[in-house]
């Protein structure tokens, strides 16, 4: 991987790729620890898909260099340094590793955002909202009356369903993820490999979406559904745990 | 290498641990052989102070002077305190933002009662490892919010302790149990003390300690308990309210339930028994079974929590491959039923639930130090942290349990033509409202007067490794960094902590006065009985005179030690020496010519 743009580090005064460390003397620098690019902090390409597992140990491996409890002996402005370099791994890695966060992130890189479209009940749940938030009116009302006990179990019933289809709606995001990135092309030099093992699976699996607008017009649609889903699944959830006393 | 030594400051318990040159961990223990110094502190009617079981032992005797569980108040405001607490302890009204226990003529913040335990602390540090010991580990329960973990910090300020690093209770613990397993997996911690509760889960990998989540009450402990075991004994006892109501009686009746709950842990019903001043014996039978009725709300209680923690982290129960039981109160039975039910295995304690959270603080101090390179904690932070916006709403900006050190960037604007500052209200925890929210600080950013909207001034928040905010402000115009004032809600300001620091080194030099005047009265006494000896023993030796002069400037030395200054005694001892110093010289050289005439006297070749 290249990167191109470099900053000047203030230890040893070298130009070095826009990195947490320079690369030249290894120390954290001050000039270098600026809001880089969460995916290329980790060294990845700019793609959808990614393996959590594998960036998982990618934040391990950064954590170790830059964490504050290591460079507790240093000069102040390096273990200030630290605290700020280890600040951005970490909000990096909360960014890339839950999948809808990521979209979100991906989409402001490319200068998008749900915007508007997150607003408004996805029709296709609209219903399935009404009949949730129904159904959980009804168990305050059984139990309020002392007999919630079926309400309860339609409760467990609608929280399965819905544990099921927020599985189902993840592996979509998913799938369309690797439609997106074979359509949009875009990543770092060296993510070339991945992006045409996505593109062979995209072909298989999807439809004939020919450009990247349908594919990221669907991500769109994608992660509204899943993020009301989820909320709907934490309601019910909620509701049916045993009460404890504040 | 500097000495870092690792400190669990407990609600009711604190010990200290180091790391040794192994990179294992031990407790320090004192002359006596005791690991637990009691968190209590008593004044004594003389002016001196009490720490530990010698403060312990005086809490039913003396419950106006002695303060225990001091901890329950760090980082709170009268704002905070329960008509419970007003029965047990006596407040210092004037200052709303902290709470002061009053006694006598003083009055006393939780941070200053927990300095002196720190300072006990320290010396049994120094005793065992044989000098200064100046920088330490602090462990904190993990559900503290910034404004007690600051008073944590403030209290080792005061106590000559450079704190490093506020660990979370659950997080030491998990890294004395994982020490010395190359482990994966998920882990929970159950970590139930004398005032706290937190539960924490985590995922161990090769060494990194990656926090997911926690959650917990930091006002649930095993002093409920005794709470509720003590009211139990005493409304059975048909008692008039009055007696029941007197610290003494609470006092004397907390002590025996705290007993009676211990011994229940393995008995199946014990007595319980308080004398009361009057020389009235209150006893009940409690069985374990009437014990759990008792506590079972409060069992329940830590179960929510455990349940938000598992949601938080993504985690089924059946998906944790261990669950840890820390905290003296996880000994109670009912407490291990219920952890074992919610998490669906046996909880383990292998190691002493007392000393899991010193042996993890020790640990984490040689991480610092470089004593374990091979170990590395992610923590989290417990608590949201966001700002006051319009309508009084809670705008979120760093979520709980995001791990730390974490930062954001918000720009703010004004609202008015020429503002001259842009005020922001921080706030920490969960609800929606703000005032129903902790409120952690208020700060003012200067702004160069513009019209409205116009000016733009960024602020970043950032939460460091120890949990606490830090606030730093730029114009985004002038690219200026902007000073923050900040002024905490709750707990002392900087200049409150200056001043104490200032009385305790103003009391320092005192200390240092009498010492010095101590020493210098042992030394003249020394001088003074040796010179007499040698006028005995060695009178043939003196010069015509001779004596008078020694004599004159031994009754002057004698004069001078009545008196306190000991420059002054110094003086005379120097004079004193100085006269007798021919004399002394003589009685050398003779000695010496003797040696060497019998060469026996001490043997070998002495003069070799």
């Amino acid at each position: 991987m290249t990167i191109t743009d470099t900053t000047l580090c203030l230890n040893c005064g070298k130009h070095t790729a826009r990195q947490l460390a320079c690369t030249g003397c290894g120390v954290v620098s001050s000039a270098a620890t600026r809001e880089s690019d969460y995916f290329r902090l980790f060294g990845l390409p700019h793609k959808l898909a990614l393996d959590v597992d594998d960036l998982g140990a990618r934040y391990y491996a950064l954590s170790r260099r830059f964490h504050p409890d290591l460079w507790h002996d240093s000069p102040p402005a390096e273990r200030e340094a630290s605290v700020r370099a280890t600040a951005i791994v970490n909000n990096a890695y909360q960014a890339l590793k839950d999948p809808v966060r990521r979209a979100l992130y991906w989409l402001s890189l490319h200068g998008e955002s749900l915007g508007r479209d997150n607003e408004r009940v996805p029709p296709a749940l609209a219903a399935r909202v009404f009949e949730v938030q129904e159904q959980l009116d009804e168990l305050r009302d059984a139990r309020r009356r002392g007999d919630g006990a079926r309400a309860e179990d339609d409760a467990r019933a609608t929280r399965d369903e819905l544990r099921a289809e927020l599985d189902t709606v993840r592996e979509r995001l998913e799938e369309n993820f690797r439609r997106t990135d074979a359509a949009s092309g875009d990543g770092a030099p060296g993510g070339d490999g991945a992006a045409s093992r996505s593109a062979g699976n995209g072909n298989g699996a999807g439809g004939g979406a020919g450009s990247a607008a349908m594919p990221l017009a669907e991500t769109k649609a994608i992660l509204s559904e899943l993020s009301y889903v989820r909320t709907l699944l934490r309601d019910v959830e909620k509701e049916l745990e045993p009460q404890w006393s504040v | 290498m500097e000495r870092i030594v690792g400190i669990d400051l407990g609600t009711t318990n604190s010990l200290v641990a180091y790391l040794d040159d192994g990179g294992t961990p031990h407790v320090v223990s004192d002359e006596r052989g005791r690991a637990i110094v009691p968190s209590v502190v008593s004044f004594t009617a003389e002016g001196g102070v009490l720490v530990g079981d010698e403060a312990r032992a005086r809490a039913p005797i003396e419950p106006a002077t002695t303060i225990q569980s001091a901890k329950r108040f760090m980082g709170l405001g009268l704002d905070h305190v329960s008509a419970a607490d007003r029965q047990r302890y006596v407040f210092d009204e004037t200052d709303r933002a902290v709470v002061r226990f009053r006694v006598g003529e003083r009055s006393y913040s939780a941070p200053e009662i927990s300095a002196l335990i720190l300072k006990e602390l320290r010396r049994r540090a120094e005793t065992a490892l044989g000098g200064d010991v100046r920088k330490a580990v602090i462990t904190v329960p993990a559900y503290f919010n910034d404004s007690q973990r600051q008073a944590t910090k403030d209290a080792g300020r005061l106590a000559g302790l450079e704190v490093l690093r506020l660990v979370n209770e659950p997080t030491a613990a998990a890294l004395a149990y994982g020490l010395d397993s190359g482990e994966t997996g998920a882990v929970a911690i159950y970590d139930l003390g004398g005032g706290t509760f937190d539960v924490s889960i985590l995922r161990l990998e090769r060494g990194i300690f990656e926090v997911k989540a926690t959650n917990g009450d930091t006002r649930l402990g095993g002093d409920d308990v005794d709470e509720l075991v003590a009211a139990w004994l005493l409304e059975g006892a048909g008692l008039p309210p009055d007696v029941v109501a007197s610290r003494e009686v609470q006092a004397l009746a907390r002590r025996a339930a705290e007993e009676a709950k211990c011994r229940l842990s393995s008995a199946e019903r014990t007595e319980i028994a308080v004398t009361l001043p009057d020389g009235t014996r209150v006893a009940r039978e409690l069985a374990r079974a009437e014990l759990e009725r008792l506590i079972a709300p409060l069992v329940e209680r830590t179960l929510g929590p455990c349940r938000q923690a598992l949601r938080d982290a993504g985690l089924r129960p059946d998906e944790i491959d261990a669950v840890v039981l820390v905290g003296g109160s996880t000994r109670i039975p009912l407490v291990r039923a219920r952890v074992r039910e919610l998490f669906e295995r046996e909880p383990l304690s292998d190691l002493d639930p007392d000393q899991v959270v010193a042996l993890g603080a020790g640990i984490q101090a040689g991480i610092l130090s470089g004593g374990r390179k091979d170990m590395l904690l992610l923590d989290v932070v417990p608590l949201s942290l966001g700002i006051e916006t319009m309508g009084g709403v809670m705008t979120r900006l760093i979520e709980r349990n995001t791990t730390i050190p974490t930062s954001v960037t918000e720009t703010f604007t004004t609202a008015v033509d020429n503002q001259t500052a842009v005020d922001v209200h921080v706030l920490q925890g969960e609800r929606e409202l703000a005032a129903d929210c902790r409120s952690l600080a208020r700060f003012s950013i200067p702004i160069e007067p513009a019209p409205a909207g116009f000016a733009r001034v960024e602020v970043v928040f950032m939460i460091d490794a120890n949990g606490i905010l830090n606030v730093t402000a730029r114009d985004v115009r002038t690219g200026k960094e902007r000073s923050v004032d900040v002024k905490p809600s709750y707990g002392l300001t900087d200049e409150e902590i200056e001043r104490m620091l200032e009385e305790s080194i103003d009391h320092a030099e005192e200390d240092v006065a009498a010492r010095l005047l101590a020493e210098a009265r042992t030394d003249a006494e020394t001088v003074l009985r040796q010179t007499e000896r040698a006028l005995r023993d060695s009178a043939d030796l003196l010069e015509p005179g001779e004596a008078a002069l020694i004599r004159a400037a031994m009754d002057a030395l004698r004069a001078g030690t009545t008196g306190s200054d000991y420059n002054r005694i110094r003086e005379l001892s120097d004079g004193l020496n100085e006269t007798s110093t021919p004399f002394a010289q003589r009685i050398m050289s003779l000695s010496l010519k003797r040696a060497l005439e019998n060469k026996d006297v001490s043997g070998g070749e002495p003069w070799a």
